[in-house]
């Protein structure tokens, strides 16, 4: 069965080496040309929007009063979201020690890298005077003046650039044997750029032993990170007192779904690449199905968190809440609360079925319709809560701009623009770790990776090392 | 406040001249043109940094109203009522403070123009004397229009006009004061005098179709708010009304009421009375009331007939403290029936007192401009003067206005603006404000204000009684050169006692430093009433009552707007965007009709309809009003202009509809046309959804301490806040507040807020630091109204604090919640956590949208934001840091009363106490000791420093 299959792949290193570096050595093909162009242009037309709102005010956008938070902050929340899968499938589960990941964890942390830059993007921009945001953090000046650390928007501060900090290395660690070996295999200013980028690796044995330690440690780093960076994200809400925002629920509620959405862009990405470059055998349908288990159990919390949070709110006694929840379902925006519901909860229930689980239309479809619950539930956490709360008076409606929408698409052409460039110039899957579960790579016994039978023994090849690794004249340095 | 009214004795005798006329002659004549240019030498009598306050009166129709100008460093910025004059007691108009702005309106008029092209004064001059009084032209008459004439020397120099040039034809025209009180006055008392109600003595009063508590009239507020404390002796107002009006809001019993009804209403009422004992006036023939049938009348307006019979023995009770009053708009029978109710309730010389009135103004009413304007149609005037008249925008027949325009050859224009009527003269002579005018009005017999400039003329301006002056001086060389000699010519001859020990000059400056000087007068004795001019009236009415009854069609209410006036404040931002204060509609009027119409008709807020009466028709929004009565519908004038920037084009001109010398249009038609319009409305929604948000009991209840003030017992379980010095806090009396916004404008100007226009108002982006929330409650077609003026309650656990990641909102060690502007990100994360909403965001650059002079009328004092920052109320704490200087540089400690926030001076109704809640004397303390006092969502545990009293009701429970 197709399914049960983790790897496809070449069985040797170089073969591995042979599929996967060859695609960032190879010139772009047209498809991946227009597919850039159409993402540039998005990412243009933001790019325009925000320098207009910047030019002119937060009132191009439709933000008001009550809803002095809609786009932006639903934006960010949305895109530290999407960031979550590429950290949990990095760190987590190579802390639990699921060994599936290797195919796609590259892969995923490209994703949280871009957009997590995407995402703190959208900070910035809605301050009502971006030129000053340095003074959200914490410097030495003349005036004396220290930010507010009782603001939960200075622990977003902390805990987003933490986590990019984090993300970022994690990711640069983990490739840096692989660009030695495109160094290796590169030529022209290609190989120059990839000397620079691998850090002299040599794969010598010293690396590695260093290599690997790193790893781990900031691996165990980013558990943490991954479970706090959108706890606190979520704090900016639950720490207020917004009737429909004040909920303990909040925390695990934002990280679940986070996870959720994260994993559905990745699996969007996956089908993609699969299906574009050529890395059906590499990334399997196993993974697929793996991911879009994933997806699916999340979505059964989400389903959960749903029904605690109208819980909650009922048995809290409090009427603001009440007429808050009562807004998510029946409200002026009622009918975001239920495209939430509908794609987040009803939608992934398809996952059940081993057919739809491994359909690549299902699957694309039900991740379509994650990001698209997942974005409007933040809508219906931040705009139906505050279009209504305290003092009926004050009670009004929001209605965005085409600033807004333009700034919206413009985040995606910006988080596309990236991938494709990365998928165009750094190896998308992580070759090294694939290596070390190749056949004959591990002092074990028995198949350990995947249920290919294990190839006739090649004991010349050195396990794990790439064929062409260290050459005598880069040992002079 | 630097100025000598501090120790007023000395100012009064000496300081006079320093203050008044030193000003004038050094800092004020000199117009601030923004550029920054020292002072060689500090002028007389002033101090850089600080204000001086000039004491003039504002007029406005029939009324004057004592008012100080806030003057820094020669500039008016702000007004507040002068606290010397006896009928403002210390409160100014809301209209007047906002007319501030346009003193420094960029529209105006900035020099004379002939023919289009500027001119010199002296070929202006020379061109409207030729005109005028040169020789009388073809023997043909001049046609001089003019705006209520109510200062005595104004009206002086118009009389002597009139008699220098006999052919010179005057009339004074008001378009929103219908003449129909004048008309019963004259008929029923033989004086048009008019008499003043005394709210503040009465103690059961009947409003019909009469909004005694609108925001013009502080006076009234102020007698009202004083009888609405809980007691025994607390006031009760009944109003009958067509649309809900501030009267009606603030009403114990409210009956949606057709205003064709009212005069039946009150001869019922007259009949029910004299059936109950109390006499008829002496000669009055009965029987003239016995068609008046309170039960039938009742059951027409779907009212509890009993609810009537209560009011008749409420108002029995009440005799010699019950007044009835008729609203401008009503017939002169229902004014005639209402002098009648008010003869038998004894309300002559105590709730309505016409001793003191001054000499009536003579004014002509629609009608009677009509036939000045068919005269002038056929040919019959030479040439016209139209002064602070603007009938090319307010007469209700345009094809006669135009007719007439042509027919007139010559025409002069005498005004602020270059508005309607102005395009249509070719002499246009650029008048000056009457905040850089002269003048003198008489409120009350006896009791003389002056209007003297607070700052010199802005642009190349001449005021109209100058240049009525220059005419006059023309054929009387020997007069004085300008209006302010005039201006003391006469006061020197009629008003100057003459006592030996002073001199005219000491006297005159002492008057100026007060605003007002006080000269016993002998009252007027009491009128009587005509008995045979009331039973005609009565009589009028019965047929008429049943000869309106066969018109079908809707009664259309048609009265100034409370903000924009008669249209001539719409080109007034702030004024534009006050919201109408019970359909909180900003920028714009539109129809109010009932939620039982509406529903018939299928219209909704915003839906489009034709207004027609007669032939003439008009396209307008409608609200749908609670509490509106069936068959009617109500609408504001003084919308629809077609010049000035700000005005043109807001809300529709409904003059056309006007019938003349009514307010009412009967029989008027309404189609809808199927479309829709969004409108800005300041408040969006209107129920209070059951949140215990504002609380209320009736007088009754809360005595017998059968109804309590909810409070909410804490559970903190961390220490509260500790001030040790001074503890700023607030309190606000619900049953005083009217409602009326007063604060609200004077806030604005206080605190440089913007307006922004109604597109932003539409996106929900108005910035006002104060606003009055209003409620409904009950049934839509009856409702309670509940008013909240709400703004930052400075709560001592402010969520906003926490949550600013740049801590640009914290604490102060007095209390206050305070923005550091130029630190605030602009994260917005402040007004989430704010329950109230009350803080505003700058979405644009506001300030780069304020042209100039108009930022001339910035306070100094406070920060012109920058967009991209919060802001919010602030309790004017430059108020406060000033107070506290000064106590400190007279070496005294600080009293309760020094410091006052501008919404709590603007208060007419004296709702707003501000003070010391560390002081246990203070009014605040006490005021938040109160029985009634409550926290506005005080179980969210943030201990805002405002507390509020509910507003208490007084109904007739009896059976």
């Amino acid at each position: 069965m197709a399914a049960e299959t983790l790897f496809a792949g070449p069985s040797t290193a170089a073969g591995l080496d042979d599929q996967v570096l060859a695609v960032p050595e190879s010139r772009p093909p047209l498809p991946w040309w227009l597919a850039f162009a159409c993402a540039a242009s998005l990412a243009g037309l933001g790019l325009a929007c925000m320098a207009y709102t910047v030019y002119t005010g937060i009132g191009a956008w439709g933000n008001n009063r009550p809803v002095v938070w809609a786009f932006d902050i639903i934006n960010f929340v949305f895109w530290i979201g999407i960031g979550h899968a590429g950290t949990l499938i990095s760190a987590i589960l190579l802390m639990f020690r699921a060994r599936w990941r290797n195919a796609i964890s590259r892969f995923a942390e490209a994703m949280t890298i871009f957009a997590v830059m995407v995402a703190g993007m959208f900070p910035l921009i809605h301050l009502g005077r971006p030129w000053v945001n340095f003074w959200l953090f914490p410097y030495p000046n003349q005036r004396g003046l220290w930010p507010n650390f009782r603001s939960p928007l200075m622990w977003d501060v902390f805990a987003v650039s933490t986590y990019f900090s984090v993300s970022l290395l994690f990711w640069y660690l983990g490739l840096i044997p692989d660009i030695a070996s495109m160094r290796d295999r590169a030529r022209g200013w290609r190989r120059n750029l990839y000397t620079v980028l691998s850090l002299g690796w040599r794969g010598a044995a010293s690396h590695w032993l260093h290599y690997e330690k790193a790893y781990t440690l900031l691996a165990g780093l980013a558990t943490g990170l991954v479970l706090s960076v959108h706890s606190v994200v979520s704090f900016d809400f639950a720490v207020s007192l917004v009737p429909g925002w004040h909920m303990t629920i909040f925390p695990p509620y934002f990280v679940v779904g986070a996870i959720f959405s994260g994993f559905a862009m990745v699996v969007l990405g996956l089908v993609v690449v699969r299906s574009t470059m050529g890395m059906g055998n590499i990334v399997t349908d196993r993974h697929l199905d793996l991911a879009n288990k994933v997806v699916l159990g999340t979505s059964c919390l989400m389903g959960y968190s749903y029904l605690l949070e109208g819980f909650t709110a009922w048995y809290s006694m409090n009427p603001y809440i009440h007429h808050t929840f009562g807004n998510y379902v029946h409200g002026t925006y009622g009918w975001a609360g239920w495209v939430a519901v509908i794609c987040n909860v009803l939608v992934p229930q398809l996952y059940w079925s081993n057919r739809a689980r491994n359909s690549l239309p299902v699957m694309v479809g039900v991740s379509l319709s994650a990001l698209a619950g997942m974005w409007f539930e933040r809508f219906v956490i931040i705009v139906i809560s505050l279009h209504q709360d305290y003092l009926p008076s004050s009670w009004g409606l929001y209605k965005p701009t085409p600033v807004d929408f333009g700034i919206l698409l413009g985040s995606f052409g910006m988080f596309f623009s990236m991938v494709l460039l990365f998928a165009r110039v750094l190896p998308v899957v992580a070759t090294t770790e694939l290596k070390a579960s190749l056949p004959g790579s591990q002092p074990r016994r028995g198949p350990p990776y995947g249920l290919r039978p294990p190839p006739p023994a090649r004991p010349e090849s050195e396990p794990g090392q790439p064929r062409r690794a260290v050459r005598p004249e880069d040992r002079h340095g | 406040m630097s100025d000598a009214r501090d120790d007023r004795l000395s100012r009064r005798r000496f300081l006079g001249l320093m203050g008044a006329s030193a000003a004038l002659a050094s800092g004020c004549s000199k117009p601030d043109r923004g550029s920054i240019v020292s002072d060689a030498k500090r002028p007389r009598g002033s101090t850089a940094g600080l204000a001086d306050l000039y004491a003039t009166t504002f007029q406005e129709g029939l009324d004057s109203h004592g008012v100080l100008v806030r003057v820094r460093e020669g500039r008016p910025i702000h007004l507040q009522g002068n606290d010397l004059h006896p009928l403002s007691k210390g409160k100014a108009p809301m209209r007047a403070v906002a007319d501030i702005l346009r003193l420094y309106d960029p529209d105006r008029l900035r020099q004379p123009l002939m023919g289009g092209r500027p001119a010199s004064w002296t070929g202006c001059n020379k061109a409207l004397f030729d005109a005028v009084a040169a020789k009388r032209p073809k023997g043909k008459g001049v046609l001089l229009l003019t705006g209520a004439l109510v200062s005595p020397t104004a009206r002086q120099l118009v009389a002597d006009l009139e008699k220098a040039v006999p052919w010179l034809r005057h009339a004074a025209w008001e378009p929103a004061l219908p003449d129909a009180e004048g008309t019963a006055l004259r008929s029923c008392y033989g004086s048009r005098r008019r008499a003043r109600p005394r709210l503040d003595l009465a103690r059961v009063i009947v409003a019909l179709e009469a909004d005694l508590l609108s925001p013009d009239k502080p006076s009234e507020i102020a007698g009202f708010a004083s009888s609405r404390t809980a007691g025994p002796g607390m006031s009760r107002l009944y109003a009958f009304e067509s649309g809900m009006s501030l009267t009606g809001a603030k009403a114990d019993h409210r009956f949606p009421w057709r205003p064709s009804r009212s005069a039946p209403l009150a001869f019922g009422l007259a009949r029910a009375l004299a059936a109950n004992g109390v006499p008829l006036p002496p000669g009055l023939d009965a029987s003239c009331l016995a068609p008046f049938d309170l039960e039938r009348l009742a059951k027409e307006e779907g009212v509890d007939p009993r609810s009537l019979s209560r009011l008749a023995a409420d108002l029995q009770e009440a005799r010699g403290a019950a007044l009835v009053a008729a609203g401008p708009s009503l017939p002169a029978e229902a004014h005639a029936a209402a002098f009648l109710l008010n003869a038998m309730l004894g309300a002559e010389s105590r709730t309505v007192d016409a001793s003191l009135s001054p000499e009536p103004v003579t004014l002509t009413d629609s009608k009677g401009l009509r036939r000045v304007l068919e005269a002038a149609a056929s040919g019959e005037f030479e040439a016209a003067v139209f002064w602070r008249a603007n009938p090319a925008y307010a007469f209700p027949d345009q094809d006669l206005w135009r007719a007439a325009a042509s027919a007139i050859p010559t025409k002069a224009f005498i005004g602020l603006h270059a508005d309607e009527t102005a395009q249509d003269c070719g002499l246009i002579l650029a008048e000056s404000h009457w905040l850089e005018s002269w003048n003198d009005f008489e409120p009350q017999l006896g009791l003389l204000s002056l209007q003297q400039p607070a700052i010199g003329p802005i642009f190349d301006t001449h005021q109209g009684e100058d240049i009525l002056l220059a005419v006059l001086a023309g054929l009387r060389p020997s007069l004085p050169k300008n209006y302010r000699d005039y201006l003391m010519a006469r006061w020197k001859s009629e008003v100057f006692p003459g006592r030996a020990e002073v001199s005219f000059e000491r006297f005159w400056n002492a008057c100026l430093h007060d605003g007002v000087f006080s000269r016993t007068a002998s009252p007027k004795p009491a009128r009587r009433l005509d008995q045979k001019a009331a039973a005609d009236a009565a009589r009028r009415t019965s047929s008429g009552t049943e000869a309106g009854d066969r018109a079908a069609g809707f009664e259309l209410v048609l009265a100034p707007a409370a903000s924009v006036h008669d249209g001539r404040y719409a080109n007034n931002g702030w004024l534009q965007e006050l919201p109408h204060p019970m359909t909180k509609l900003a920028w714009g009027n539109a129809a109010a009709v009932s939620p039982a119409d509406a529903a018939r008709l299928g219209l909704a807020d915003g839906s489009l309809v034709e207004l027609s009466a007669g032939r003439r028709k008009a396209v307008v929004p409608v609200v749908v009003q609670p509490g509106q009565a069936p068959g009617t519908l109500s609408a504001c004038l003084g919308y629809g202009r077609r010049s000035g920037s700000v005005a043109r084009g807001v809300g529709v001109n409904l003059y056309p509809l006007l019938q003349d010398g009514s307010g009412i249009v009967t029989g008027a038609g309404l189609r809808s046309t199927g479309g829709s319009a969004a409108l800005p409305f300041i408040q969006r929604h209107h129920k209070l959804e059951g949140r215990p948000v504002v609380q209320r009991a009736t007088v009754q209840g809360f005595l017998a301490g059968k109804e309590r003030i909810r409070r909410h017992a804490s559970m903190r379980l961390i220490p509260a806040q500790r001030f040790p010095g001074h503890k700023w806090g607030m309190a606000v009396d619900l049953s005083r507040c009217v409602g009326c916004q007063s604060c609200v404008v004077a806030c604005q100007s206080e605190n440089n807020v913007p307006a922004v226009g109604p597109e932003r108002v539409l996106k929900g982006r108005e910035m006002h630091w104060i606003r009055v929330d209003r409620y409904y409650e009950g049934a839509p077609s009856s409702p309670a109204v509940l008013f909240e003026p709400m703004f930052c309650q400075h709560c001592d656990d402010a969520p906003c604090e926490t949550v600013c990641p740049v801590a640009a909102t914290n604490h102060s060690p007095e209390g206050l919640n305070q923005m550091a502007y130029n630190r605030c990100v602009g994260t917005r994360y402040c007004s989430n956590n704010c329950p109230f909403k009350v803080r505003r965001f700058n979405f644009f650059e506001y300030a780069a949208d304020v042209p100039e002079p108009m930022s001339l009328a910035f306070n100094p004092e406070v920060t012109v934001r920058p967009r991209g920052v919060m802001e919010k109320c602030t309790f004017c704490v430059q108020r406060i840091d000033e107070g506290k200087a000064q106590a400190k540089a007279a070496g005294r400690k600080l009293q309760d009363g020094d410091i006052e926030p501008a919404c709590a001076a603007a208060c007419p109704a004296g709702a707003i106490v501000f003070g010391d809640l560390n002081e246990p004397s203070s009014r605040v303390a006490a005021a938040s000791r109160d029985q009634r006092g409550f926290k506005v969502l005080e179980e969210l545990e943030i201990n805002p420093s405002v507390t509020y009293l509910a507003g208490l009701t007084n109904q007739h429970h009896g059976g």
